[in-house]
């Protein structure tokens, strides 16, 4: 059985051409700003920016009740469309609103911290 | 993960895994470690993080690929820092008994109510135990490796309805915590105690090497060896002692009998008589012992029945406790013999068997 690539929590100000690279598991979130079922393209709003946008292609998680407004977890790859944007592949799409998105981001700012922690350590233990 | 420095350490004896608390636990720890974590040598589906004997573990992720067999689910876990694929059995109850093998039972009032109450549960149990991709799900279960890959497998599994993503915030939050608290500090106890009780050994042969002969009270007058005891103990006893001199004597005795039992079980010291505020003898210091250990073998070697061969082990420990003390102990004779051997007085035949020249 081939298990696919972890989803590590990007911010969705993270999720750029500058640092994300093609084929990229990760997992973000956003409010539902736009859904075009024709094309099954979403496209997902990050909280403080609503300049910032993340384009979602939907193929894979359809049918869905999409309900714009609402914060929605994207799990999935993320295509580079002819290097203009990104483009995250979906796996998983759901609905969460009424998530307390202020804790969400501290809860990935701890793990990170922690991570960073251990590596620091692991780092002079080595050296 | 420190691989790296837990490759230069030796693994903890599996007989010592269960005085550490995370052995019998549900450990919550990352998928990645999860995935990571080495392989103990001495038993399979033991896994060691940070010298910690990990059995069973606790995850909680988002199923991100699904595969039903006859008997059994395979659900791809992701907690976003690992891919696990986790073994869930169906509930053999809960799928082969259809609701209408409930409605045969005579109806009552009160019986229905129950039917009600079992059908209600079995859909609940079906609710679940059914997982679609994007579900977020809660496994406890062992690792096992199967074709090379680490798979848990489930001794209870269920949906977690999270529809604000409360328990993935909780656990995200939490596992840290548990990290930095338990699984990140490295296991030491027995090892440790291990270690403070071999000094303790070591000083006391030391001492004993010029002090033979001695009560066990006699010990405890040497300044230098109380002194050696006490920098020997746990770090906690140095501060009591100072503010409570009964307990001091108490523990200095306890540590005492513990170091005099260490090396009683080695063989190094041994007693001629059963009390144990008697004289204590150091095996390797006592000449008289020696002499007439070393004497029944070279006359026993001079019979026929044994000039072949030599002296078995045993033949030689009972001559001792009949003609000697009956309080002299097998590992005694064991680590005179040792000491015979490294001094070139008696020859090895063959395993357990003793001659001389």
């Amino acid at each position: 059985m081939m298990l696919p690539d972890a989803a590590k929590y990007h911010f969705p100000w993270e999720v750029n051409l500058a640092s994300v690279s093609e084929r990229k598991t990760l997992r973000t979130f956003g409010r539902l700003y736009s859904y075009d079922l024709v094309s099954s393209k979403a496209i997902l709003a990050a909280q403080h920016s609503s300049i910032q946008h993340i384009w979602v292609c939907t193929k894979f998680v359809e049918p869905f009740q999409a309900q714009l407004g609402s914060v929605y977890i994207v799990l999935g790859e993320t295509e580079l469309g002819n290097g203009k944007e990104v483009v995250l592949k979906a796996r998983v799409f759901t609905c969460v609103e009424g998530i307390n998105l202020p804790l969400l981001e501290k809860a990935i700012l701890e793990q990170r911290k922690y991570f960073q922690e251990r590596e620091k350590q692991l780092e002079g233990k080595n050296s | 993960m420190f691989t790296t420095s837990m490759e230069l350490e030796e693994e903890v004896p599996s007989l010592l895994w269960g005085l550490d608390p995370v052995f019998s636990a549900f450990t919550r720890m990352y998928i990645k470690d999860i995935q990571e974590m080495k392989e103990s040598k001495q038993v399979p589906g033991i896994f060691f993080y940070n010298r910690h004997p990990i059995r069973q573990v606790d995850i909680l992720g988002t199923v991100v690929l699904t595969k039903e067999r006859d008997t059994f689910h395979t659900y791809g876990v992701d907690d976003g820092t690992g891919v696990i694929s986790c073994i869930c059995w169906k509930n053999p109850v809960a799928e082969q008994k259809s609701l209408s093998d409930y409605k045969s039972y005579p109806s009552t009032s009160s019986s229905l109510d129950l039917v009600e109450q079992m059908r209600k549960l079995q859909e609940v149990v079906r609710l679940k135990s059914r997982l679609n991709i994007g579900d977020v799900v809660r496994v406890r279960g062992c690792i096992r490796i199967y074709r090379q890959n680490r798979e848990i497998s489930a001794s209870t599994y269920y949906k977690v309805d999270d529809p604000i993503c409360d328990a993935q915030i909780s656990r995200m939050l939490e596992i840290p915590h548990l990290y930095r608290e338990i699984y990140d500090k490295i296991f030491l106890l027995p090892e440790e105690k291990q270690r403070s009780v071999n000094r303790r050994c070591q000083a006391f042969s030391s001492v004993f090497s010029y002090a033979s002969g001695n009560y066990i009270q006699e010990l405890e007058t040497v300044e230098s060896l109380v002194s050696l005891i006490r920098q020997c103990g746990p770090s906690t006893t140095t501060e009591q002692m100072d503010f409570n001199a009964g307990l001091n004597a108490k523990l200095i005795r306890s540590s005492f009998t513990e170091a005099i039992n260490m090396l009683g079980e080695k063989g190094a010291l041994f007693q001629k008589s059963k009390n144990s505020n008697d004289v204590y003898f150091v095996t390797s210091q006592d000449k008289e012992l020696y002499r007439f250990t070393l004497e029944i073998i070279r006359a026993d070697c001079k019979r026929p029945k044994y000039a072949e061969k030599g002296c078995h082990f045993r033949h030689i420990l009972s001559c001792v406790q009949q003609n000697y003390s009956c309080f002299v102990t097998e590992p005694v004779i064991r680590y005179l013999l040792d000491l015979m051997e490294s001094n070139s007085d008696v020859v090895t035949t063959m395993e357990e068997y003793y001659t001389v020249f």
